[in-house]
């Protein structure tokens, strides 16, 4: 059988996952990267290689997320994409129809409007950091409500507290305040998921045409609660697909399959490449007071990339 | 008199050009690095524009390195920029360094220049320096500031066809360094055309169509690389011809009334922009919606338009800018930057906003039916 592979590795993930000629999902693997992408990559491969038949080709590989280009070197990927795009490519495989993607991670969140299967406009939180799963998290933990049961308490809430959701800090006091002053933790949760979804509307997706079908994905997509309150502020309904924590994956394998079309061979190193010695290490270049940090990447001690560098000095490898 | 002055872009060829002619001693801060920001950061108010924070981080690397004048261009607003002096002075003065300021409104600043040179310093070499010399001065700083930009423009075109990824920013970076030390007229040219030799000789692959994108924006940002995070650079390596709008001698030909007869003066993108902008807004806001118009009518793949964070004038420019982009069919993306913009977080936005230029382009080919990438 021939398969393709994706790899998303962000800074709070690395998703893996597996498809077949049909683009069905056969596998998909989910861990955190804890800073350390090169590890959690092989991690991610070896754990999703058990979960194959042991027939299997793979026929080319991708790699997206913050990590994407540090990952292609690694396993050889065949194509590199930014996470917008996979996104993208992957939403529109599973609803062909879709206008509009929310994507919601750990540390950051996006809207991607696409027409016609092609993406159009974009647009990412960069700067505040109140529409992210992280601010969700933290309010959990404070709340004393496993993240896990967020969801399902929020949906019991038949009056929402309302909750300032301009900018973390706010949301948080407020949300204290709401506490102490005896709201039942029920609304103040599902106020929470309200004052989120406003946030994310008016800073991501301002000046945007949000038509449906709408995409909801991303780790944060798991919170039944967030989906809620959407379709109360859209006002239609949002669509959570299956895999909607390792769509970037899932899209960078499609995209792989397609450059394959193409080149006809894949670079996949295979498997094998959780098993090399890889490293980086970075170093503060004092060739003029730019002072960049230049990243290099080793393989079995030898160095074969690095970035970082503004003038070039570096990244041109001499051969 | 150690005279300093904040950077912005390449501007410090021309000041440092002019002094060195005049013999006169000049202290440049160390290029704006991290180290300059975080100083700015520090002492500059929280939610002023990055421009600001990064001169008054120079203006410190520079006292620290002893020196006591200031000169600054300004504006005449209505945004920030017209009030940046003052508040510098103070903030600078509760840090302990007292200075003489220069500021100077740009449409004066030639005029200041000269006070500067003549009036203050010159008077101790009255008998060994004429107003001659200060012209010769000012012409070969001039001079050498256009050397840098056309080897910049010229790595502008030639990065999105290089075949090793790197070897135009070296280039460049080395032909700067070469024109920056030349000592006079006759070594400046000849440093210049080596380097524009060199360039042309990165090897290249010319079968390569690249997509074809303007910058416009806030004038500090889209001049200095090291505040728009090397954005010309990343496009280039990402297949990119780029075009800038603003340059540093543009700025000061527009100034002096000098730029009427250019093909794509800032005078004709606020024409441009009348449809859109009946009023002044201020600084490049006017300007900026223009170029997108003048871009888009000459066929440009796409516009990216930069801005600091909090900018008022470039503020009003974005929200005109979703209405020109529908109407005149071309994407424009807009940055933001401040001082904790990422690397990253710009490198996955450009890339998805090239890939989408890409499948526009392969679209329109498509429809036409002409032979595709
Ligand atoms: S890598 Fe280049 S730009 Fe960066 S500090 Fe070294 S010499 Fe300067
Ligand atoms: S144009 Fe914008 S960035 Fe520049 S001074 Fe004015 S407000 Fe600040």
């Amino acid at each position: 059988m021939n398969i393709y592979l994706g790899i998303d590795v962000g800074s709070i993930s690395t998703n893996l996952a597996v498809i077949d000629e049909e683009k069905k999902v056969l596998a998909w693997e989910y861990l955190l990267t804890g800073g350390r992408p090169i590890e959690a990559v092989q991690r991610g491969l070896k754990e999703i290689e058990k979960k194959l038949p042991s027939q299997v080709e793979i026929r080319g590989g991708g790699s997206t997320g913050s990590a994407r280009h540090l990952t292609g070197i690694l396993i050889g990927a065949d194509t590199v994409k930014s996470e917008i795009i996979a996104h993208a490519v992957a939403a529109s495989h599973l609803i062909p129809e879709v206008k509009t993607i929310f994507e919601i991670g750990g540390q950051d969140s996006k809207i991607i409007i696409v027409r016609d299967g092609v993406v159009v406009d974009f647009a990412m939180n960069t700067i505040c950091a109140a529409g992210t799963g992280s601010f969700l998290d933290h309010q959990a933990q404070r709340l004393g409500v496993p993240i896990e049961e967020f969801g399902n308490l929020a949906l019991q809430s038949k009056t929402p507290t309302r909750v300032a959701g301009r900018c973390t800090v706010f949301a948080e006091s407020d949300m204290i305040h709401k506490q102490q002053t005896g709201h039942a933790t029920e609304n103040i949760v599902a106020g929470l998921c309200q004052a989120l979804v406003r946030n994310y509307l008016n800073n991501v997706g301002k000046g945007k045409e949000l038509l449906p079908p709408v995409v909801f994905q991303g780790g944060v997509a798991a919170n039944k609660g967030m989906k809620a309150a959407f379709e109360e502020e859209l006002g239609y309904e949002v669509i959570v697909p299956e895999y909607y924590h390792v769509m970037g994956a899932i899209g960078v394998a499609i995209l792989a399959q397609e450059t394959i079309v193409e080149t006809k061979k894949t670079k996949f190193k295979g498997f094998e490449v959780s098993e090399v010695d890889y490293k980086t290490r970075s170093f503060e270049c004092t060739g003029c007071p730019n002072l960049c940090e230049v990243i290099e990447v080793l393989m079995s001690g030898e160095v074969i990339s690095r970035w970082g560098d503004r003038c070039g000095k570096w990244e041109v490898l001499e051969k | 008199m150690k005279a300093t002055f904040p950077h912005m872009g390449r501007m410090d060829i021309f000041i440092k050009g002019i002094v060195k002619a005049l013999g006169m001693e000049a202290v440049v801060p160390p290029t704006s690095s991290k180290k300059a920001l975080n100083l700015g950061v520090k002492y500059a108010p929280e939610f002023v524009c990055l421009p600001f924070k990064l001169m008054l981080g120079n203006l410190i690397e520079a006292f620290e390195r002893g020196a006591d004048t200031v000169i600054m261009v300004s504006d005449r607003g209505p945004c920030r920029l017209g009030l940046y002096g003052l508040p510098m002075q103070i903030i600078l003065k509760n840090l302990g360094y007292e200075a003489n300021w220069l500021i100077l409104n740009t449409p004066h600043a030639l005029h200041g220049l000269f006070q500067l040179g003549i009036e203050k310093e010159v008077v101790k070499y009255r008998d060994k320096l004429t107003f001659v010399d200060g012209l010769l001065a000012f012409h070969f700083g001039w001079k050498k500031m256009l050397a840098i930009e056309e080897i910049e423009r010229l790595s502008l075109k030639i990065r999105p066809y290089e075949i090793n990824k790197g070897d135009t920013t070296k280039g460049l970076y080395q032909g700067m360094e070469a024109i920056e030390s030349a000592d006079n007229l006759y070594d400046l040219k000849k440093a210049k055309d080596a380097v524009i030799k060199d360039l042309r000789s990165i090897p290249q692959d010319r079968n390569r169509r690249p997509l074809k994108i303007a910058i416009a924006g806030e004038i500090f940002v889209v001049l200095d690389s090291f505040a728009n995070l090397d954005i010309e650079k990343k496009l280039g390596e990402l297949g990119c011809e780029v075009d800038r709008t603003i340059w540093f001698s543009t700025h000061i030909l527009h100034h002096v009334g000098l730029d009427k007869f250019m093909r794509r003066s800032k005078g004709k993108a606020v024409r441009a922009a009348r449809p859109y902008l009946k009023h002044p807004v201020g600084a490049e806001c006017n300007a900026t919606v223009g170029y997108a118009i003048l871009y888009a009518e000459e066929g440009y793949d796409g516009f990216i338009h930069l801005m600091p964070f909090t900018c008022m004038p470039e503020f009003v420019a974005g929200g005109v800018l979703t209405r020109v982009s529908k109407d005149y069919n071309i994407p424009i993306f807009t940055v933001e930057l401040e001082e904790h913009s990422s690397q990253t977080h710009l490198m996955t936005r450009l890339e998805a906003f090239v890939d989408l230029l890409k499948r526009k382009r392969q679209k329109r080919q498509g429809l036409e039916g002409s032979r595709g990438d």
